[in-house]
């Protein structure tokens, strides 16, 4: 256990006196393993690059399995716990992810593959899915922090879920999966078999406040890969115009992820990237099954270079 | 990097994520243990108003518990008790860790997620003794052994681990009373209120993928009303108000008579550091150590304070006020054998007498010719 800040006790008493004063004098402090990264390693561009092949025709958003993918160059990214920000991950999980990336005239895919055993894509209030996010800075010069931009750097987001994707292809929802047999005597201005579903929309989604609230996330209606824009940690929005594609498939103990963008859009929220451009991409992995969730999550080790010609 | 902040609960500075920002006035509530009977029409009242929705199936933001052995998750406090350790009250202050002060390494603060199945039982322990019932044992007055009920809905607290814990800043603290809320639009699910609530009263909705929790009515407290829990309470053992810091107690706000100046009504379990905004009076007939824990070592004095209530009218008009409007008291007085109670801008809301009358009529109906029974 750790005491933050000042503690008046430990301050005023003569234990804690010597205590903090053997803390400083030790070679190595306790909790020293998971100190806080400085800023200038949020900026650090690693010497790897992920080099984009052209293709002529469709790109294969929503096969990761495709034959394509074979003539992407592939880079193995290595990931790392992340410290920056409380809560912080405890415990590394998913050391490495691979990465290929291929593109036509107008979009650029990325297909990640990474080694988990279990694929968790269910939820409820003790079960977490598994994603993974790849990131582009939305300008590279001031270069944002690649741990989630910074307030005046933003970056932009694609953001794949396990648990959407399932919620989205079934057509259920998670109170269906989890409890089949579960019986509610009635819910409000809930439809009685036969009649319209669309018949007193508006009192039944009170019901339902976030849906009614317009977010974003609401299982079913979030969208497989999502695109959002973050501003540091606490600075996150979901965008208006969600233009991504993509889709997971879990094979053999490693999930295949496709993350697909237009390469240049119409929207101010999106980083360009430009046919024959150069730029920077970061990576994060979610492994559901440990409790990963936010920033509890592993991360590259900042940026990678990214060529798109 | 977390900020010091007071926390008079526990009459000190402590750890806290941001920095001391009170809000304009704060919702505060006293319970009065000792009249809850656990009919759970409270519990009903917020469940038909607010989560009887899909997703909010296993949901009580309001729920009554018996104790020792009913939680509602299990083993809530047991389990936050533990983890957290044995700590110290001193003379003059709490000189153990509070939850933020116990955090790991890397976390905000001390907790644990409830699982699943923690939800289900809300009945769990229900009317169970605190121990074994010896043979003949109802004869004796007082009981050798005892229970009690704890209604539990959130604390709107002063520094709440929910809103410190969020990591996409989607909880808020309601500068003009309070009230401790989820923004239903930028939650993004990620249960980290659920596992830093001490209270356990953070609860995720499967059906929207979002984390919800008690919005302390304030819709209600809008129109100047008092929450559903409160006017539905047939024991009349809810009071709801507004609390001063304890510099700033008035004299005639019912809820600074009752924590401040009487000091009959205590926070819960106040060593965890959040400055919960429910106080209890705690129940009489329970072992003073399992009080002590639970409510801090004011409990004998609250008790006994209490006890005298029937020959302290101003205490006991306070007390009868209790249930006796669904507005919002803002101020109240005893002159005397009335208490009266008023809203925020004096008008006088409602007055309750200090001794109910009693009226006796003859056995016999002289007018009717025939005798009364006490039947109807």
């Amino acid at each position: 256990m750790r005491r933050y800040g000042d503690s008046k006790r430990i301050r005023d008493s003569v234990a804690g006196y010597l205590l903090v004063t053997l803390a400083a004098l030790l070679p190595v402090r306790i909790g020293a393993a998971q100190q806080t990264p400085s800023p200038e390693e949020g900026l650090k561009v690693l010497p790897l690059t992920v080099q984009s092949v052209a293709v002529k025709g469709a790109l294969p958003l929503n096969d990761p399995l495709s034959k394509l993918w074979g003539q992407a160059k592939e880079v193995t990214v290595k990931l790392i716990p992340q410290t920056a920000q409380e809560p912080k991950l405890a415990k590394a999980s998913i050391g490495t992810v691979r990465v290929r990336a291929l593109h036509n005239d107008g979009w650029v895919a990325f297909r990640l593959d990474w080694a988990d055993p279990t694929a968790d894509n269910n939820l409820r209030s003790d079960k977490f899915g598994d994603a993974a996010a790849v990131e582009f800075p939305m300008k590279t010069n001031p270069l944002p922090d690649y741990r989630m931009g910074s307030e005046d750097k933003p970056v932009h987001l694609l953001l794949w879920r396990a648990d959407r994707q399932w919620a989205k292809q079934s057509g259920k929802t998670f109170l269906e999966r989890n409890y089949p047999r579960a019986h509610s005597d009635t819910y409000p201005f809930a439809p009685r078999a036969g009649e319209d579903k669309i018949a007193n929309q508006p009192e039944r989604d009170q019901y339902l406040a976030a849906q009614a609230a317009g977010n974003p996330i609401v299982p079913g209606i979030a969208p497989i890969i999502e695109e959002l824009n973050a501003a540091t940690w606490n600075q996150l929005s979901v965008q208006t115009h969600q233009d991504a594609r993509g889709i997971g498939v879990h094979r053999n103990g490693r999930w295949f992820v496709v993350f697909a963008r237009p390469l240049v859009t119409a929207d101010a929220n999106d980083a360009p990237l430009p046919s024959g451009s150069l730029g920077l991409v970061a990576f994060a992995v979610w492994d559901g099954g440990s409790e990963h969730a936010h920033a509890r999550k592993m991360v590259s080790e900042g940026w990678v270079r990214l060529k798109v010609k | 990097m977390p900020h010091q902040v007071f926390n008079w609960q526990i009459n000190r500075k402590m750890d806290y994520w941001y920095p001391e920002a009170r809000p304009q006035r704060q919702w505060a509530a006293v319970f009065d243990i000792n009249k809850c009977i656990a009919c759970q029409t409270c519990t009903i009242a917020c469940k038909t108003t607010w989560t009887s929705g899909r997703g909010q199936e296993t949901m009580l933001w309001n729920n009554v518990e018996t104790k020792p052995f009913g939680f509602y998750p299990t083993a809530w406090d047991l389990r936050i008790l533990k983890m957290l350790g044995a700590q110290k009250w001193g003379k003059e202050e709490y000189e153990g860790d509070t939850i933020f002060e116990a955090a790991p390494e890397g976390e905000r603060y001390l907790g644990y997620r409830p699982d699943d199945e923690d939800w289900a039982h809300p009945n769990l322990g229900e009317d169970e003794c605190s121990e074994p019932i010896e043979k003949g044992a109802y004869l004796q007055v007082p009981h050798a052994v005892w229970f009690f009920y704890l209604a539990r809905i959130c604390n709107h607290c002063t520094y709440p681990a929910c809103l410190a814990a969020c990591p996409r800043g989607a909880i808020y603290k309601r500068q003009e009373d309070g009230i401790v809320l989820i923004d239903q639009r930028q939650c993004r699910g990620h249960r980290e209120c659920m596992q830093a609530c001490p209270y356990k009263k953070t609860f995720f909705n499967p059906v929207t993928g979002t984390s919800e929790k008690c919005i302390g009515c304030f819709p209600a407290i809008e129109s100047g009303m008092q929450p559903q829990c409160f006017t539905n309470c047939i024991g009349k053992i809810r009071l709801h108000g507004f609390i001063s810091l304890p510099e700033k107690a008035r004299e005639d706000n019912p809820i600074d008579y009752l924590v401040h100046i009487r000091k009959i009504a205590l926070p819960l379990y106040p060593q965890f550091g959040l400055e919960p905004n429910v106080y209890y009076v705690p129940p009489l007939h329970v072992k003073e150590k399992f009080l002590v824990q639970m409510f801090g070592p004011q409990v004998e004095a609250a008790k006994e304070a209490y006890m005298k209530a029937k020959d302290d009218p101003t205490l006991l008009g306070c007390l009868l006020l209790f249930g006796s409007t669904p507005r919002i008291i803002h101020s109240f007085k005893v002159k005397g054998e009335t208490a009266y109670a008023y809203d925020d801008k004096g008008g006088e809301i409602c007055r309750v007498p200090l001794k109910e009358p009693v009226y006796i009529r003859p056995y016999f109906d002289e007018a009717r010719a025939v005798h009364r029974h006490n039947i109807s």
